[in-house]
Order: structure tokens, then C-alpha cells, then sequence
């Protein structure tokens, strides 16, 4: 049985860490960037990322807030609607008849599994990294994907929907999970943090 | 019994090599590849890659698809493969006891720039292409699409298992699919990924990749006490990420390293007939698998790649890949590799290059992608019963 030991909401206009909101001071792809500035600094990498990759890097640093996940024992499995959208509108672009210039750089963005790389890739982490479409946030498919998926020596995990359909639209929940909380990670639970 | 108590059902392949399982095997047996060069969609060089006839799709799908609602050419193909595979079993696709997994890189994404006039956009989302899909036959439990890139069809298996084993569900249609576009082929082009020539997986001469299109369903049930009837057990799986880089393979092959050591744990490799690697032909990813491979310790077991005969079905290829295997072995030989004459990978390994017999009954599928993913899954087939 898994619980949930903290989480975080993020929007372009507002970051919810626990219970404790903070208004954004700019908005959207913007608000992201800021986030970056104050809280992490130290990963220009971040500038290279499509968006959805930064919603899901900034969210993930948020929620770890410095906590060691390296290794293999905790599943980063996360979900959203839309897939890559965001990135597969402006790669679509590029390859117009009259104005055809397709770029590895932004096509490599084109999948949304890449979000659960680039938080391997930051933390160090060789354990399972899975993403899931769902056609809404359904907190009864999302218990019993990652409850069935986190093996049973694993103390901890991370999970959530991380959904971005366009640049300046889009929404981040993101769990992490553990023994030592005694909010159950349920679909009731899990349903309520996300419609924060 | 194994580790998740699941067996396969029913399966079904509808590829450019024939439209059910036994065409697509007949097809392989006699060395017919669909790979075929193409020049389309305006992009500005020919391309190899496995693609259907439309004329004959079409053809197909208006005569065993009968619905109410336009489905685009995607979500036909996956209603095709689906649809074949439950009708060679008894199984309710309706119940609320029976999910669907979609397994799918791009689904519909040919509609971005150019939408169908009778498809709604949000039909983009695969998401919601997967509902229609689901939809079809009656199901109203959400649909599950896994989207782990190139390794998506083996990962949606292995989910399959989980949820049938935490008792979830007593079935899951786990259907792959993929169909071709501007879009994904001139991304690879970018990449430079794509052979000019029919792919050669493991080859000196190898050149990169050809890009296919195709669908496989493979529906698992919970397994029945003291069924030995000759079906196949999904044994053991794993997923693990390299950690590495979003797009190039690890060096060392860890991922694909740790899920092979993981999958293999308390089985005795002796029993394992053949590794069906993911072998797509790029540079760097047979090096890696020849890598991994051989830090796992099973340099002596036998390794194929089935990349020469559709090229990569991407979302579809874990599945279709796993089908072939099973059906090989059913036959008692190790599947061919076709493209593969001389060894070009720096790992010690044993590529099976044509037809050869064994009378083992197990054999691992193994897959990596971008976004550092990587999949093992092992299979073995259980006694018939005579």
C-alpha cells in the first residue's frame, strides 16, 4: 500500500505545493521559466526542452524538492490526454511543402515519453519510467496502473498527469509516493489533488 | 506457473505481409519481405519502407468493419487486428471485466495540418482514437494507450499482465498499431536514421532503419488452474531507463543490461530457444543490444531480429514481434534474420541468420527507444497435453 507523501499542481498561473498556493507574477510558458530561475538554476539543458518536458522537469523538481532518487527502486509513471501535442503542432511546421526543413532537434520532442526520460536522465535513474494516455484524469485507471506497476521491494515512486495541449495551456499533478504519510494513494485521493 | 499467472488467448497480424497471423508466418517462412521503395507525400528523396496497398486496405476494412461513425485508417487497422483476434475465442470484448491497451507511437497524427472533414479534431489525440476503438466493440472501461515510444508494444504486454494479475480484469486486447506519414518519416530522415536499402539488423554493413506499417493484437486472460493446453505464459518482464540521453542509446547498455538480468532472474537461460532483439538496424542501437546482450551473460543464446520483414512497426512492432516468436517456436525453429550476413557489433553474439531448429519453448523479446526506454519480456510455452 502506497501513500501519498507530497504533491505538487502546477498551471501557468499558480503553483499548489501541499496545500500552499503561490500566485504566478507572469504567465503560462513564462511562469515556467521563472520557476526555473528560482528553484533549480543549475540545468541549462532545460532551455533545450520542448514544453511539455519542462512542465513535467519543473513539476518533478518541485515535488523531489533535492530528495535522492537515483538508482532503480522508484518508477517515474506519468499520463496526460494529449500525448506531444504542443511539440507535434510546431514540428508539423516545418515539414510544409513550400518550407520543408525538418529538425531532429524538435522532432526527438514529438513523443511524450521523453518527459520521463529527461527526469531519469536529471535524477539518475535506471528504474521504470512509463507514460499513459487516458482520455480524462481517471483516478481509479491511474491507482491501478502504478499500484499494479511498482514492484514490492520499491519504497517510493513518482506519478501523475502531466497534460499540455498548447503552449500557454496546460496542467501538472505530479505525486510522490511512499510509507511514511497516512494519505492513501486512492482514486478518491487521487481525484481530489487533481481537480485542485 | 509464472510470475503473473497469464496466458495468450488469441492473437491476430495485419501487416503488408497478409492480412491474419498464418499469411504473415507463411510469408516469412518463404523469405518475402514488404519493404519496398517509396517516393510520397511529397518529401523531397525516396524512402524504403513496408507499406500497405491502400486500394486493398480499403477494400478490406469497408468489408469486415461495419460501424456507424468515419474512422480514419489508423483506428481501421486496429479494429481489423482486434477484431480478427476476438473472434478465434469466446472472450466478451464488452464486459466490464475485459480492458483494451492500445500500444501506438504517433496513432493519428497524419490529421495535424490536414483535418478530415468528418473526423473531429480531437481525434488527434490517440487517447481518444483509442475509445473509438474501444468503443467499437462495446466497451466502456476508459482504454489504456501506452505511449513509450518504440517500446510501447512490449510495455503495453506487460501492463497487461499487471492489471490481470492484481485482479482487475479477467482480459486485456492488447492491440499495436502504426501507420505511416509525412510526419514520422521525414523526422527520421532528419535523424538520418533511414536506410536507403532494405535494413540489415547486426550487419557490418548496416545502415540504419526502414519504417513500417502494421497491427497486432494479443488478448490474455488470467490462467485457469492446471491448463496446460499448449498456450503461452507471459513469464516475467521489466522496464528500466538508461538514464542516459533522450534520443541516443547508452553506451553500455544498461538499461536494456538491467532488464535482460531482471527478466531472466530464477529461469534457467539453458530453457531460452532465442532472444527476439529489437535490431533495427541504426549504428548504435544493435552495438548497444549487442552490449547489453553480453553483459547479461547470454552471448551463447541465439538472437534475431525480424526488422528485415516490415521494417520498424514502432508502436506496433512489440507486439507483431512476439506473435512471429511464438508462432516459430510452435513450429519448432528459430525465426530468420533477414538483411544479416556478417557480424558488425563489438558484443560477442550468436545472430541466427536463416531458419534453425530447437525443441526449446522459451524465448525473451526485447526492445529499447528514445526517451532511454528499455523492455525485456519472457515467454515459454506451456506443455501440450497430449
Amino acid at each position: 500500500m502506497m501513500n501519498i507523501e507530497r504533491w505538487v499542481t502546477l498551471t501557468p498561473d499558480r503553483v499548489n505545493i501541499n496545500g500552499t498556493e503561490q500566485m504566478a507574477e507572469c504567465e503560462g510558458k513564462e511562469f515556467l521559466t521563472q520557476l526555473y530561475r528560482t528553484y533549480v538554476k543549475d540545468y541549462p539543458k532545460f532551455f533545450k526542452m520542448d514544453i511539455l518536458c519542462r512542465l513535467g522537469f519543473i513539476a518533478s523538481e518541485l515535488l523531489l524538492d533535492g530528495k535522492d532518487i537515483s538508482g532503480d527502486k522508484c518508477s517515474i509513471i506519468l499520463f496526460n490526454r494529449s500525448g506531444s501535442l504542443a511539440n507535434d503542432k510546431a514540428y508539423r511546421k516545418t515539414i510544409e511543402k513550400e518550407n520543408y526543413f525538418p529538425s531532429p532537434a524538435i522532432f526527438v520532442y514529438t513523443l511524450p515519453n521523453i518527459v520521463t526520460g529527461e527526469i531519469a536522465i536529471r535524477n539518475k535513474s535506471y528504474a521504470e519510467t512509463s507514460f499513459y494516455l487516458l482520455d480524462r484524469p481517471d483516478g481509479k485507471a491511474i491507482e491501478q496502473i502504478v499500484t499494479s506497476s511498482i514492484p514490492p521491494h520499491a519504497g517510493e515512486a513518482v506519478c501523475g498527469w502531466v497534460e499540455c495541449s498548447d503552449e500557454d495551456k496546460f496542467k501538472a499533478t505530479m505525486f510522490l509516493l511512499g510509507q511514511e504519510s497516512s494519505t492513501p494513494f486512492n482514486a478518491e485521493n487521487i481525484n481530489k489533488i487533481i481537480n485542485i | 506457473m509464472g510470475h503473473f499467472g497469464v496466458i495468450k488467448t488469441a492473437d491476430s497480424i495485419i501487416s503488408p505481409l497478409g492480412y491474419d497471423t498464418a499469411d504473415n508466418v507463411n510469408n516469412i517462412l518463404q523469405g518475402h519481405s514488404a519493404l519496398r521503395q517509396h517516393s510520397l507525400w511529397d518529401i523531397p528523396e525516396p524512402f524504403m519502407a513496408s507499406l500497405f496497398n491502400n486500394g486493398e486496405f480499403f477494400a478490406i476494412a469497408r468489408d469486415r468493419i461495419a460501424s456507424s461513425i468515419a474512422m480514419t485508417r489508423f483506428e481501421m487497422l486496429a479494429i481489423l487486428s482486434a477484431k480478427q483476434a476476438i473472434e478465434k475465442c469466446d472472450i466478451d470484448p464488452a464486459s466490464p471485466r475485459t480492458i483494451f491497451i492500445i500500444s501506438t507511437t504517433k496513432g493519428n497524427v497524419e490529421l495535424l495540418g490536414q483535418a478530415a472533414d468528418n473526423i473531429p479534431a480531437e481525434r488527434i489525440s490517440p487517447a481518444a482514437s483509442a475509445a473509438v476503438i474501444a468503443g467499437y466493440f462495446g466497451n466502456t472501461n476508459t482504454p489504456i494507450v501506452v505511449s513509450n515510444a518504440c517500446t510501447s508494444g512490449a510495455c503495453a504486454q506487460l501492463l497487461a499482465a499487471r492489471l490481470l494479475s492484481a485482479g482487475h480484469y479477467d482480459h486485456a486486447i492488447v492491440v499495436g498499431a502504426e501507420v505511416q506519414s509525412k510526419f514520422i518519416v521525414s523526422g527520421f530522415l532528419s535523424f538520418k536514421a533511414l536506410s536507403p536499402e532494405a535494413c540489415r539488423p547486426f550487419d557490418k554493413e548496416r545502415k540504419g532503419l526502414n519504417i513500417g506499417e502494421g497491427a497486432g493484437t494479443i488478448i490474455y486472460s488470467i490462467q485457469k488452474e492446471n491448463e496446460t493446453n499448449g498456450a503461452w505464459e507471459l513469464l516475467n518482464g521489466a522496464i528500466s531507463n538508461d538514464a542516459n540521453h533522450i534520443s541516443g542509446p547508452s553506451r553500455t547498455g544498461e538499461g536494456s543490461y538491467r532488464v535482460l538480468m531482471e527478466t531472466i532472474k530464477g529461469f534457467d537461460t539453458k530453457d531460452i530457444a532465442f532472444i527476439n532483439a529489437h535490431g533495427t538496424a541504426t549504428p548504435y542501437n544493435d552495438e548497444m543490444e549487442s552490449i547489453a546482450i553480453t553483459r547479461a551473460g547470454l552471448s551463447e543464446v541465439p538472437v534475431n531480429g525480424l526488422k528485415g520483414f516490415y521494417g520498424h512497426t514502432m508502436g506496433a512492432a512489440g507486439v507483431i514481434e512476439t506473435i512471429l516468436s511464438q508462432k516459430f517456436l510452435e513450429r519448432g525453429i528459430i525465426p530468420p534474420t533477414k538483411g544479416f550476413e556478417e557480424l558488425g557489433v563489438s558484443g560477442k553474439l550468436t545472430i541466427n541468420k536463416n531458419c534453425t531448429a530447437t525443441d526449446k519453448k522459451a524465448f525473451i523479446k526485447l526492445l529499447s527507444g528514445f526517451g532511454g526506454c528499455n523492455v525485456a519480456l519472457l515467454f515459454k510455452q506451456k506443455e501440450v497435453k497430449a
